[in-house]
């Protein structure tokens, strides 16, 4: 598997690369098409202006010939005079023996020797020869040496009949035209009467533009030729070629660039986004995600992951937090489809539904619990009080009417008197009956008097109950007695105090009671679950009431408030 | 010479046959009446028999000794009561006191004492020995003065609250919670029938309370 990197380098680059070859081998060829009909279309015309400007001179040669004839029928006695010694004359007379009747040209080159090209015009009455005149070579040759147009290697030659050359070669001055053999394919077409153009071989067997045309001159089979070396036309085209080769390779670098930075754009913010996703799919959602990208689509997909991570870390924290049983904890949905915050805050509602009742459970236990220790702690103290007590007083009764002598009874009493204080002892401790027959205010106020005798501590009391007029059932009242108890121990035990304030206050609606000692105070922190306060605690609980403590270094402060039902 | 007749309610027949021996072994008393409680006493009462004085015990089931205290000063204010208990509580000798009772003993009191206080008591006096007068009056001062149409404890917040002081000064000054003030505060607005501090100012002031 390859990575991103590769996959994008690999195909922008192979576009390009196609594109680019693709392009240059089009306007490669185009040009090439283009230029060759041009250098044809140019050569052709050349041609043109070579085959008139031939035409019109052999025209006007042969004009001249006739008016010449015309005047001086008898001027030249021998027609032969003006032919030269390079010339076979058998294979002349043959040529001119075959020429019928009238004026007109004849190629005697092949009669010649030493390959000059020789045009004669003859004038043939019946079968003898009247008139012979050969035309200036030079004339031929200064039309076709006029080499405007043709580059460093165009020339113009005329191909004669037998396929050989009648003008100069412009390669090979220094050889008669006659000499070189010119046997191609332009000057076959062009002597078989098929005027063209093309990419063809020239004598020299060198690749060459040529067009080419037989010239229009009655018993004159010469073909004119115009030809130039594909290597000069194409020179340009080499250079265009280098220039597109040069090009492609600048375009391929710069797509290599242009793809490698993409890939930067690209896949660093991919790799980043795996890296994240790692970290996610590990379960560390603890990182941080910056979302400063260029791109619009990755920033918004890293805005994206942020705000998942974000609610995955919210979702995280709530489970934390309800399963530490904060109920209190809130989870903000973040839509309709937040099927996890969905199922969270279903379970929290279980939870919280499942707290409740196990809180309901745990008070109704702690609840009867209490209410049977106290209930038990009454009996006891009812069965002592009511029991022994009257017991012990009537035996003290029948000790003094009993015939003992003084000091017997003397004895006897002091042991039944410390006797019945051990049992008022006990039945206080286990369950005040002043608390039972007069309320928790009045209860309180003996307890206070009690523990400032034996303390020395002062208690300031302010009792605004209204004992057994007012609403404080039985266990209510149990309930404050104990919490103070436990309060005013606690002081007593911990707190090195010089004063204690308590005030209990009954109001229409619930019963008030604040406490305070000017103790050195006590660690909420440490103390908090301590026995006696868990006690506090747990007794004003079960009257869904209310409790706060406060301490510092200069005392503590304890407010109740419990609500009253009415009944 | 007429023999004082004395009555006893106590519902422990034991203590109750105690006393009477110990009260036959002298000359002047005579024990008329027995009962096992309140009710039971007031019955015996309405058949004619009228004691001068009477033993009462506190505790009892049917009829307590608070409740027989309360029909004796309505319909037999002449007969004399001491009160004897075991319970040693300042309450319940201050609920004896209120209820009419001219004593107070504990029951194991010595018969020395338990005759002594008789005989004061049927001399037209009261008796409360040195340790019962003692627990009287610690009690008498932890005792709360009975509501009027504000308390006492209301007058003074209102007073503090009309010299301008906040809930947490007063709470403060009179060494209760806050939440206690502001109860306070609330209950005198719903007595006054006003709806906020300034009208409750107001409203005291025009009915004199400050």
């Amino acid at each position: 598997m390859k990575s991103l990197r590769t996959w994008i380098i690999l195909l922008i680059n192979s576009l390009v690369f196609l594109v680019v070859v693709t392009l240059s081998i089009f306007s490669y060829k185009e040009f090439k098409n283009a230029l060759d009909e041009r250098v044809l279309l140019q050569l052709s015309s050349i041609k043109k202006l070579k085959r008139i400007q031939l035409e019109a001179l052999l025209k006007s040669e042969m004009d001249d010939f006739k008016k010449l004839n015309l005047e001086s029928t008898d001027s030249i006695s021998d027609p032969y005079s003006l032919i030269g010694k390079d010339i076979n004359n058998e294979c002349l007379l043959k040529k001119l023996n075959l020429m019928p009747e009238g004026e007109r040209f004849i190629d005697i080159t092949s009669c010649g020797s030493g390959g000059v090209p020789k045009l004669a015009m003859v004038k043939k009455t019946g079968s003898r020869v009247d008139h012979i005149q050969f035309i200036d070579a030079n004339k031929i040759q200064d039309i076709l040496m006029e080499r405007t147009g043709m580059g460093e290697s165009g020339e113009t030659y005329l191909v004669g009949r037998d396929l050989r050359m009648r003008s100069i070669s412009r390669f090979m001055p220094d050889t008669p035209p006659a000499q070189i053999n010119a046997p191609t394919l332009g000057a076959k077409y062009a002597l078989q009467g098929i005027n063209g153009s093309g990419i063809i071989d020239d004598y020299r067997g060198i690749s060459v533009y040529s067009s080419y045309h037989k010239l229009d001159i009655a018993n004159l089979d010469w073909a004119i030729l115009s030809e130039i070396d594909v290597k000069e036309v194409e020179a340009p085209l080499l250079i265009m070629r280098n220039k597109l080769f040069l090009i492609s390779f600048l375009v391929l670098l710069f797509a290599l660039t242009f793809s490698f930075l993409i890939t930067v754009v690209l896949s660093k913010p991919l790799m980043k986004m795996r890296l994240f996703l790692n970290f996610m799919t590990r379960g560390n959602y603890d990182f941080n995600i910056d979302d400063d990208y260029q791109a619009k689509e990755i920033k918004e997909m890293f805005v994206a992951l942020k705000k998942l991570q974000k609610s995955i870390r919210e979702a995280i924290y709530f489970s934390t937090e309800i399963g530490d049983m904060n109920m209190k904890a809130k989870y903000q949905l973040s839509g309709e489809g937040d099927a996890l915050g969905k199922s969270l805050v279903a379970m929290q509602k279980k939870l919280m539904e499942y707290e409740n009742a196990e809180n309901i459970n745990r008070l109704m236990a702690k609840k009867s619990l209490i209410e049977g220790q106290e209930n038990e702690r009454k009996r006891l103290s009812k069965d002592l009080h009511d029991g022994v007590g009257p017991l012990l007083t009537s035996l003290k009764l029948m000790v003094q009417t009993s015939e003992l002598s003084a000091q017997s009874k003397k004895k006897i009493n002091t042991v039944v008197d410390g006797t019945i204080d051990e049992i008022r002892r006990m039945t206080y401790n286990l369950m005040p009956s002043v608390l039972v027959d007069f309320g928790v205010g009045r209860a309180l106020a003996s307890f206070i008097e009690k523990m400032k005798k034996s303390s020395g501590i002062d208690i300031v009391y302010d009792d605004a109950t209204k004992g057994k007029a007012g609403k404080i059932s039985m266990d209510l009242d149990i309930c404050i007695f104990r919490v103070c108890q436990e309060l005013i121990n606690n002081t007593l035990k911990h707190a090195n105090a010089k004063k204690i304030t308590i005030s209990l206050t009954e109001f229409n609606d619930k019963i008030s009671l604040y406490f305070f000692d000017d103790g050195k105070g006590f660690d909420p922190q440490t103390i908090k679950y301590g026995a006696g306060l868990r006690n506090i605690r747990e007794r004003i609980e079960i009257f869904s009431g209310y409790l706060h403590t406060r301490s510092d270094r200069n005392g503590t402060e304890v407010e109740v408030e419990i609500p009253l039902k009415d009944e | 010479m007429n023999k004082y007749k004395i009555a006893i309610v106590d519902d422990h027949q034991l203590f109750r046959d105690g006393i009477d021996s110990l009260l036959s072994m002298q000359e002047n008393f005579e024990v008329v009446i027995s009962a096992e409680n309140g009710k039971d006493f007031l019955m015996k009462l309405k058949s004619g028999i009228q004691p001068d004085l009477l033993l009462l015990d506190l505790t009892m089931p049917e009829m307590n000794g608070f409740e027989v205290l309360n029909k004796l000063k309505k319909n037999y204010p002449k007969i004399k009561t001491i009160a004897i208990s075991m319970h040693d509580d300042g309450n319940y000798i201050m609920q004896s006191i209120r209820g009419g009772a001219y004593g107070y003993l504990l029951k194991n009191t010595d018969a020395e004492e338990l005759l002594l206080a008789i005989d004061t008591v049927l001399n037209g006096n009261k008796y409360f020995n040195k340790d019962i007068s003692q627990r009287m009056i610690n009690i008498m001062s932890l005792e709360g003065v009975s509501p009027k149409r504000l308390s006492p404890k209301e007058m003074q917040i209102l007073g503090l609250i009309a010299e301008g002081q906040t809930t947490k000064e007063i709470a403060h000054k009179l060494i209760i919670s806050t939440r206690t003030v502001e109860t306070h505060r609330n209950n005198m607005m719903k007595k006054l029938d006003v709806k906020n501090t300034p009208e409750l100012i107001n409203k005291a002031a025009q009915l004199n309370l400050l």
